[in-house]
């Protein structure tokens, strides 16, 4: 099952934990690669192949203390790797929020984090990879040497092979406290001044909105700035306890708790929670940087139905507009829109890769009937933005809304039947994509 | 300090290792491809400063593996335990097995035991003391259908560590034997089965927390000891039918 409860198959799975088990499979057998299984769309299995685990290839291969420099299998998870670098006084900027995401997932998807406009996607973290294909063998990838398969490997969607191993630049850590300043904003536009003021003065930046209220204050919340407190030490923090959560606990309870009525209240009560509280608080590195940990019952009031996180890249100079669109546009679906976020970009745009220069904008759903005709919606208006829709997180996601706002579609797709004509590693989105 | 494990590189082997990893215990490490040992041993001296040595060797071949691993034990160390979660299984255990594939069973099943305790056991005897814990499988408490051959050579390897007790107890040596459970491994992924499968982590902890404390056979996860009972109660006739 994917992550937003949207697609279910019953596939064979293995769970090889040898070397040679990876190799046994017959070389001509199509097959999926699965890490954490964390992502929203179904990037891991749905392509009737035989999907391989990865979760016991998870062991640290090197770390260099004086530099930073960690190499890992890829079934490492972010939670693993954060409690073997930070004794020694680094850490992995640019991940997502939960700890049992693999790297070998964050290097596929091209993960983010929300330092994008300091510190870039997963890739730049990157500095060699070692990828199995059964026809080419196990082939090691740097900006140097398969320079190309490089490039399509990092949010390749794990299509080009098995991310065996990484070696990962790991920057150096500055305190294991974070302290997140709250700013409030009146109305969703305001997002773009705010975060590009804040900008040059924080380490993680991002913004929430409650997209509940209408006319003029549409989108007001709160813009939240973070940086390290140096004096906070090097300490262990000890807060490294979490739930843990599958794709199918996730939807373990029947029904949608998330309504138009306690859409509503849940952001209403958030805001009030927020603004009585105080504008500084300090939270542990960890609880930080996996702000889902702990949160995970917030997934489990979407119920089995799932949701929808719609998440665009879209140009600073388009925001107002797309703004004013969805102010007007949302109502008319009556879908409540749980969770409205938002982040700065700066980066390059090229092949699959969610990656650019621009604003970030994720929106949570429920899934309902309107909600499909939202996410359609949501298509043209990526498209009329010049933007671009994060493939990772939507299990709809056409081919032809990835064609029209990916230019680098063409170049992937050939570059991939280049290095593999068979197609062996698919997926459900490969399949729907037609890559 | 050092303790050997033989089998080391997935599984149980591997949590066993992680387990007297933490515990700052020098480890000697065996499994059959570098490709898998070598990983562990690099990530249990990264997260935990732990000095490991690595024998890559084919358990079947268990006269070469005994005297591969005598040279890789530190002659000057104490050995303090020997553990055994070594084990292979055919898919084709029916009854039916081939020669040779029936031959390496047991040859990974109980021979490259005894060839590695017969190899070390004068260490052990001269330094007076040390642990040698082996592993046999709810899976040969009663003779089935399938993995005949697997369970006839764990069954031998109860019997021979029950000798050992004789031999190593009286010389200061502790032996103890675990009937495991299904665990939640490579092998029973995605398989459906009656009882629970225990996470190999809580097992090797369990393990370690008695090693040299605890000897003679125990069943782990400890339920296993009233179903074994169960078990072996059941009179052929009802058995017979139980068996598919």
């Amino acid at each position: 099952m994917s992550f937003d409860g949207a697609v279910r198959r019953l596939e064979s799975v293995a769970r090889p934990d040898r070397y040679r088990q990876i190799e046994q499979l017959p070389p001509d057998a199509p097959r999926t690669v699965r890490g954490g299984g964390y992502s929203y769309a179904p990037a891991s299995f749905g392509a009737r192949t035989t999907v391989q685990r990865t979760r016991d290839f998870n062991r640290v291969l090197s770390l260099d203390p004086e530099n930073g420099i960690l190499e890992c299998e890829a079934g490492l998870t972010l939670g693993q790797l954060h409690s073997v670098a930070t004794p020694h006084g680094w850490y992995l900027p640019a991940q997502p929020g939960y700890p049992l995401i693999t790297i070998g997932g964050c290097i596929a998807a091209e993960a983010h984090g929300k330092n994008h406009f300091r510190d870039g996607t997963f890739r730049r973290r990157v500095l060699a990879l070692d990828l199995f294909h059964p026809a080419h063998g196990i082939l090691r990838l740097t900006r140097d040497s398969h320079a190309d398969l490089f490039e399509l490997t990092c949010g390749g969607l794990g299509l080009t092979g098995q991310i065996l191993s990484a070696t990962l630049a790991l920057d150096r850590l500055e305190g294991t406290r974070v302290e997140i300043r709250r700013v409030s904003l009146g109305r969703l536009e305001e997002a773009v001044p705010l975060l590009e003021q804040w900008a040059p003065k924080s380490r993680f930046l991002y913004t929430w909105h409650n997209l509940s209220v209408s006319g003029a204050s549409f989108g007001r919340g709160f813009l939240y700035t973070g940086d390290f407190r140096p004096e906070s030490g090097l300490a262990r923090d000890g807060g490294e306890r979490f739930t843990p959560i599958t794709a199918e606990d996730r939807g373990r309870w029947r029904v949608c708790l998330l309504n138009r009525a306690t859409t509503v209240l849940f952001n209403a009560a958030y805001e009030l929670a927020q603004r009585a509280s105080s504008r500084v608080r300090v939270l542990s590195l960890f609880e930080f940087l996996f702000p889902v940990a702990r949160k995970v019952a917030y997934y489990e009031l979407f119920g089995r139905k799932g949701l929808h996180e719609y998440q665009m890249l879209v140009p600073v100079e388009s925001f107002e507009d797309l703004a004013a669109t969805l102010r007007r546009g949302l109502m008319r679906f009556g879908v409540p829109i749980a969770l409205a976020s938002c982040k700065l970009f700066k980066g390059e745009r090229s092949l699959l890769r969610f990656d650019g220069t621009g604003i970030c904008l994720a929106l949570d759903f429920p899934r309902s009937s309107g909600s499909e005709r939202l996410a359609g919606f949501l298509d043209g208006v990526v498209r009329e933005a010049r933007g671009l829709p994060n493939i990772v997180k939507d299990s709809r996601l056409p081919r032809e809304t990835v064609e029209a706002c990916y230019p680098g579609y063409e170049s992937f797709r050939r570059s991939l039947r280049a290095f593999d004509p068979l197609r062996l590693y698919r997926s459900e989105i490969s399949e729907r994509l037609g890559l | 300090m050092t303790c050997v494990i033989v089998g080391a590189s997935s599984g149980l082997g591997r949590a066993l290792a992680e387990e007297l990893a933490r515990g700052g215990h020098p480890l000697v490490l065996v499994s059959s491809d570098a490709r898998d040992l070598l990983p562990l041993a690099s990530d249990l001296t990264v997260r935990f400063g732990a000095a490991v040595r690595t024998v890559a060797a084919d358990a079947a071949e268990h006269a070469g593996l005994a005297a591969a691993l005598d040279r890789a034990v530190p002659s000057g160390q104490p050995i303090t335990a020997l553990l055994f979660p070594v084990g292979a299984v055919e898919q084709r255990d029916d009854g039916w097995l081939e020669p040779e594939l029936a031959e390496r069973l047991v040859r990974v099943n109980l021979l490259s035991v005894s060839s590695v305790v017969g190899r070390l056991l004068p260490r052990l005897i001269s330094q007076g003391s040390g642990t040698i814990v082996g592993f046999g499988s709810v899976a040969a408490l009663r003779g089935r259908s399938s993995n005949v051959l697997y369970a006839a050579a764990k069954r031998s390897l109860e019997s021979y560590f029950e000798s050992l007790r004789h031999l190593g107890e009286p010389r200061g040596l502790t032996v103890a034997f675990y009937v495991l459970g299904y665990l939640d491994t490579q092998l029973s992924y995605g398989s459906r089965l009656l009882l629970p499968r225990a996470d190999p982590k809580r097992v090797a902890k369990r393990v370690c927390r008695a090693l040299g404390r605890e000897r003679g056979r125990r069943y782990v996860p400890w339920f296993w000891y009233p179903a074994g009972v169960l078990l072996k109660a059941i009179p052929w006739a009802v058995f017979r039918r139980l068996n598919s």
